[in-house]
């Protein structure tokens, strides 16, 4: 058994580590639970799917609670401000980074290095082994929260990532997580797509 | 330039620390002394400025009356000066009334106008001060919105922000207070709309230059307060008190202003000297030091606590009064963990780093445009200087495809499209009904018909 394979094991008790590590709230409270209270601070998140598959229905809670700044690093698309700004997201703490290959891993390890942001998100098009330690080591330096969006092929491949999904439209699985990880899917709650009232509640009932 | 105004309208109590559980008190003032002051409690009894002090005893035979201390009231204004200075180098000292300070400049350092605004706030209510606030552009409006305890933020014209307020209580004086009275004039909208000769023949010259500093269109430069090299603040008690949570109440505040004073200077320190004055003979020192500097006051409060266990003063205690010994810059790992929001490092050079690899075009904000048409109603700003409202009709994807796709089978829809007819005006015109669809796999996509031929388009991804 290889050392990569044992700390994939969610259930290794690995010295040094911290036992209440920081979090910051899913939004979801079974997802928070499954969890251990919350996405990492100062780790990422490994999100493997494709573009349009429930990735803002799952971040939208955190995004819109975080007060400091979040950088979107070379997303699919432009990410649609009106549509930012309706779910409550505040659009001068956002920094949206066009890169490309090597440039969109660089930029990540800035943004998560600089403790600038309180969440990076990042669609690198290709991320080995290496490349992935030293985000996560960046992420640790910074404080930041770390969103790697990557095809569904990716998680066959061990990564050093705190947290590791497998996201669908309407639920997210839980691959590796500290401590023990559910078996079964999580389903999301969509947030209401019609706004129904003032922006302030909306947020509430994202968050709630 | 923008403008925080802090207005303590309690002034002559908030020179007095008031521990929870403390008898009801009164303040007194004048020959032959007249009530002048009352906290809460003593107001429920039915005391009230301007009673004789016999007929407040009656009323309330626990009261506790004590002259008025003017002199402790300034010292009160330059210790919550000394605080500000967290927020600002340029705190400006209203005599017997408050603060105003020049808050644009330093809102990047707290992420922002609106969280230095409640950073302030919140700092405020933890000294225990009860005070209206105001924040705009000039220091005029925000004080007069401080006045009248209206503590929304001003954004953008100043004028519709000052239309509402009435014109007693602004400190105009009794004359024009009672000229515009007769005048029929209730606003300051309705001063607004005087013109301006009429106002000063009528009113006085000096009202429609105030009005135009208020209004911006004339300058307003402040003074600005000098801060003392080194930090000492007191606090009196307004009956001595051996207890050593009643010390700590007054500690808190004390600790507080020092840590604002502090923060302001990007220092620490590893030494500070509390003494506790009593009714006679000296006072007793307390020195608290620490092996790293520090300047959390709620981790200095902790140490007080520590060293206050098991101490007897020799008498009890009149006044505390707090002296920071010396100070050294703040350790770069300091993090005031207890004080809300964190602060964290200043984003520009992060952007100025990315820009410099990346081109500029490549990092940006971005910010809603209100323009009916989705492909135009965003576009790419400098970074923070994003800002706009969610003026939509209806739902709006996360993804918007830059270019339409074409769909080959018509998909599935439900409900009333959002018809998005415009354009005509710039020759991009557009005639399209939106509508929310669901793929089989569960992926919300945002597609519309177009009118004019009836083809369908995918627009966008929900996500």
């Amino acid at each position: 058994m290889s050392l990569e394979t044992l700390l994939e094991r969610g259930d290794l008790w690995r010295g040094g580590g911290h036992a209440e590590a920081p979090v910051r709230a899913t939004g979801h409270a079974r997802l928070d639970r499954a969890l251990g209270g919350g996405w990492p601070v100062g780790g990422l998140v490994e999100v493997a799917g494709t573009p349009g598959h429930g990735e803002f229905t799952l971040l939208r809670p955190m995004l819109t609670a975080v007060a400091g700044w979040q950088a979107w690093v070379a997303p699919p698309h432009v990410p649609h401000a009106p549509a930012l700004v309706a779910a409550g997201l505040d659009p001068a703490r956002l920094l949206h980074i066009r890169a490309e290959g090597d440039e969109a891993l660089w930029a990540l390890e800035q943004a998560l290095r600089s403790g600038v942001c309180e969440a990076v998100l990042g669609w690198p098009t290709a991320a080995d082994d290496r490349a992935l330690r030293r985000l996560q080591l960046a992420a640790e330096t910074g404080g930041a929260t770390g969103f790697l969006f990557r095809p569904p092929r990716a998680l066959e491949q061990p990564s050093p990532a705190a947290v590791r999904l497998a996201l669908r439209a309407d639920a997210v699985e839980v691959h590796k997580c500290r401590g023990n990880r559910p078996e079964h899917p999580i389903p999301l709650q969509e947030a209401p797509a019609e706004p129904p009232g003032p922006l302030r509640e909306r947020r509430i009932h994202a968050v709630a | 330039m923008q403008w925080l105004s802090l207005y303590l309208p309690n002034l002559p109590l908030a020179a007095f620390a008031r521990p929870p559980g403390a008898p009801p008190l009164a303040l007194t003032a004048g020959r032959p002394p007249r009530i002048h002051s009352v906290d809460p409690a003593a107001r429920d009894a039915g005391v009230r400025p301007g009673q004789p002090p016999a007929t407040a005893l009656a009323l309330c035979p626990a009261l506790r009356l004590r002259p008025r201390r003017p002199g402790q009231e300034a010292a009160t204004l330059e210790s919550l000066a000394a605080w500000a200075l967290q927020y600002s180098d340029h705190v400006e000292i209203v005599p017997g009334a408050g603060l105003r300070l020049e808050v644009g400049g330093s809102a990047r350092l707290f992420g922002g106008l609106d969280s230095l605004y409640r950073h302030a706030r919140e700092g405020l209510a933890r000294l225990g001060h009860d005070a209206g606030t105001g924040l705009a552009p000039t220091p005029l409006a925000s004080w007069w919105r401080a006045l009248h305890g209206v503590s929304e933020p001003v954004e953008g014209a100043v004028e519709p922000a000052l239309t509402p307020l009435p014109l007693t209580g602004l400190g105009f004086g009794p004359e024009v207070e009672t000229a515009c009275r007769r005048l029929g004039l209730q606003r300051l909208g309705d001063l607004f709309a005087l013109p301006s000769a009429d106002l000063g023949r009528r009113l006085g010259p000096e009202l429609p230059a105030l009005l135009e500093r208020a209004l911006g269109q004339q300058a307003d430069p402040r003074p600005r307060w000098q801060p003392p090299a080194t930090f000492a603040s007191r606090l009196p008690l307004p009956e001595p008190v051996s207890a050593a949570e009643a010390l700590l109440f007054a500690a808190r505040r004390l600790l507080g202003e020092l840590a604002g004073w502090l923060r302001g200077r990007d220092a620490a320190t590893a030494e500070l000297t509390f003494h506790l004055h009593h009714e006679a003979g000296e006072p007793t020192p307390l020195t608290l030091g620490t092996l790293q500097p520090v300047r959390d006051p709620d981790h200095l409060l902790g140490l007080l606590r520590e060293r206050l266990e098991g101490f007897e003063p020799p008498a009890a205690v009149a006044e505390l009064a707090l002296e920071a010994g010396r100070t050294a810059p703040a350790p770069p790992e300091q993090a005031d963990l207890f004080a809300a929001p964190v602060e964290r490092p200043a984003w520009e050079p992060l952007v100025e780093r990315l820009r410099a690899r990346l081109g500029r075009a490549a990092v940006t904000g971005l910010e809603p445009v209100p323009d009916p048409r989705p492909e135009r109603a965003w576009r790419a700003t400098e970074p923070g200087a994003a800002a706009g409202e969610a003026t939509v009709g209806g739902p709006r994807p996360l993804w918007l495809l830059e270019a339409p796709r074409p769909l080959e089978q018509p998909p599935t829809v439900a409900g009333e499209p959002e018809r998005i007819e415009a354009g005509w005006w710039d020759g991009a015109d557009c005639a399209r009904d939106y509508y929310t669809a669901r793929e089989a796999d569960g992926r919300r996509i945002w597609v519309y018909r177009d009118r004019r031929d009836g083809a369908w388009y995918l627009a966008g991804l929900f996500g």
